[in-house]
């Protein structure tokens, strides 16, 4: 039986390189779409292991919903925004699981020669790097927009004293905040010339509503007249919505807490107990 | 027990008649108190991922080779203790994860001297304020506002606040104000730096109306900030009597004699360590999830 189903997964893998390295032309889904119009640099060499999970990328990059790159696309943005997850991307990323979620899959069929270990081993190695990311992603994102509000209210402090919003945010990235820490970048990026368009890419690529709101309410600063009564205005709007939000995101953490709860405390304990009473009546068997 | 005796001894002896070059750090030696200007002083010149750093952070006084060794002893006690009643690898692990929780407790202290100024800040910055509006110079202000702040109990802000104020006299004022802001273990904090920065650069007198708002602003931020951290955290302690309960009822289940047997059986062993090695991967996460939920 076992058989029967690592043939199946060597053909099916045959089939799709061929139909990938056989057929020249780019499908017209909305994950090659995604992928056309995304400005990715080209890739560079990449090293050992990474290169051979390289050949799954462009089957990936075909097939994959858009709605896995989108989300691993968001999450890897955060998490390298702390130099965790450098150099990846999220078709690699999508691969790496693909990899895993299919090793998993056949070491459980060799193991256990049963397809239910086999289908749930290979859940886990699709899910596990989506957690290891995702936690990351997840403690960036949440620092970054905790920490955003006080970065607005220095450049409003700045431009109150009479600086330029573009020299204002040049100023305020100097900061040690997260915040700050992304400006650098997108200033960087800018490389020179004008901050805004490079902003409002890097916010849509971020897909954080908070700083796409952001990067819009800036231009509308940056074309208003009266500057600084704009920028004040909105350094007020942005702390009174943070002070309300604040609340709310401290009473859902208690519902957050539930799976990890299950997963860490009451089903290892449910396992012990059980091999405690069951071991004696296996041993008497 | 006898080995566990004997190390509890030996530590004992190794901490009252050591050398005190060995039991005593050079900085610990000069520092008396915790939060003390001493302290933020030489704080501000080690490197912050360093043990020593975190040692005299969290307010031990001991040099790192010392903590290591208590680590250590920790471990093997713990191994020892618990060996009679879970015998073979739960009590390797809870030995290991002995050896590791003081490096987590102490990772935690060095954080939490981040969270008190973050929670003595919204004070802080109405104080300086209130002064700087008052037409107090900015050095003069801050040592107002530190020594005010002492008066009600020692904390980790004064001596920041103390040592800014010392440096804003004896060096540039962007010098001290930008020290104050890379040191800083308080984001906030390191922000305050650069507001004050930013009043001194315009002019100061002039542009207090403006600081006063802004202030205003990082006030209600850092109020709600830290209500809904202190509402984040009572979610934690249902986290820390969970195992407690589980606990108990496992001690119970192990008074019966044909389980207490079957702990000797390796597969029994392997569950029960890794069942350990969860809860605690499982309480360190939830400990993350709640210090970072607002």
């Amino acid at each position: 039986m076992t058989l029967t189903y690592l043939i199946g997964i060597a053909t099916a893998a045959l089939l799709l390189t061929l139909w990938v390295e056989l057929v020249p032309s780019l499908p017209a889904g909305r994950a090659a779409r995604f992928l056309r119009e995304s400005d990715q640099p080209a890739a560079p060499e990449l090293p050992g292991w990474r290169k051979w999970l390289s050949k799954l990328d462009s089957s990936t990059a075909r097939w994959a919903p858009v709605s896995i790159l989108h989300r691993a696309k968001a999450d890897l943005y955060f998490a390298q925004l702390v130099g965790k997850w450098e150099g990846w991307d999220e078709v690699q990323f999508t691969s790496l699981r693909i990899a895993l979620c299919l090793g998993a899959f056949i070491f459980g069929l060799l193991v256990y020669d049963n397809m239910i270990p086999a289908v749930l081993a290979a859940l886990l190695g699709w899910q596990v790097p989506v957690v290891l990311l995702g936690g990351v992603a997840r403690r960036v994102r949440r620092r970054f927009q905790s920490q955003l509000p006080e970065f607005i209210q220095l450049v409003a402090a700045q431009m109150a004293a009479g600086v330029s919003l573009e020299e204002a945010l040049r100023r305020t990235s100097q900061t040690e905040s997260l915040a700050a820490k992304w400006m650098r970048h997108v200033l960087q990026m800018s490389q020179g010339r004008v901050v805004f368009t490079q902003l409002q890419k890097e916010a849509q690529a971020s897909y954080l509503p908070d700083l796409i709101g952001l990067a819009v309410q800036l231009e509308f600063v940056r074309l208003g007249t009266a500057q600084q009564e704009l920028m004040g205005q909105m350094a007020g709007r942005i702390a009174a919505e943070y002070a309300a939000g604040a609340e709310q995101r401290a009473e859902r953490v208690g519902a957050e807490l539930v799976i990890p709860m299950v997963i860490f405390y009451f089903l290892p304990f449910i396992a012990v107990i059980l091999v405690l009473i069951g071991w004696p009546i296996l041993a008497t068997l | 027990m006898i080995t566990l005796i004997g190390i509890l001894v030996g530590l004992l002896i190794f901490v009252l008649f050591s050398p005190a070059r060995i039991r005593r750090g050079e900085a610990s030696q000069r520092l008396a108190e915790m939060y003390s200007l001493d302290t933020a002083r030489t704080l501000s010149e080690m490197k912050p991922e360093s043990l020593e750093y975190k040692l005299l952070a969290a307010g031990l006084r001991l040099q790192p080779f010392t903590f290591k060794l208590l680590t250590v002893a920790a471990g093997i006690a713990v191994g020892v203790i618990t060996w009679p009643m879970l015998p073979g690898l739960p009590a390797l692990i809870l030995a290991i994860i002995a050896a590791y929780l003081p490096y987590a407790w102490l990772d935690d202290r060095v954080k939490s001297r981040g969270r008190e100024i973050d929670r003595l800040l919204p004070v802080a910055v109405g104080r300086i304020t209130a002064g700087l509006l008052a037409g107090g110079s900015v050095p003069e202000v801050l040592q107002k506002t530190g020594e005010s702040i002492n008066m009600e109990s020692p904390n980790p802000l004064t001596p920041e606040l103390m040592l800014t104020a010392a440096e804003l006299r004896s060096k540039e004022r962007q010098q001290a104000l930008r020290s104050l802001a890379a040191r800083s273990p308080s984001t906030s904090l390191s922000n305050l730096a650069y507001l004050l920065d930013g009043y001194s650069e315009a002019g100061g007198g002039r542009y207090a109306e403006v600081l006063m708002q802004i202030s205003q602003r990082v006030q209600q931020i850092l109020v709600s900030r830290n209500r809904a951290v202190a509402k984040a955290g009572d979610a934690l302690l249902s986290a820390r009597i969970i195992p407690v309960v589980l606990l108990i009822v496992f001690i119970f289940l192990t008074r019966d004699p044909l389980i207490r047997g079957s702990l000797l059986a390796f597969p029994v062993q392997a569950v029960i360590a890794i069942g350990i090695g969860l809860m605690v991967i499982g309480y360190l996460l939830i400990r993350s999830i709640v210090a970072e939920a607002v």
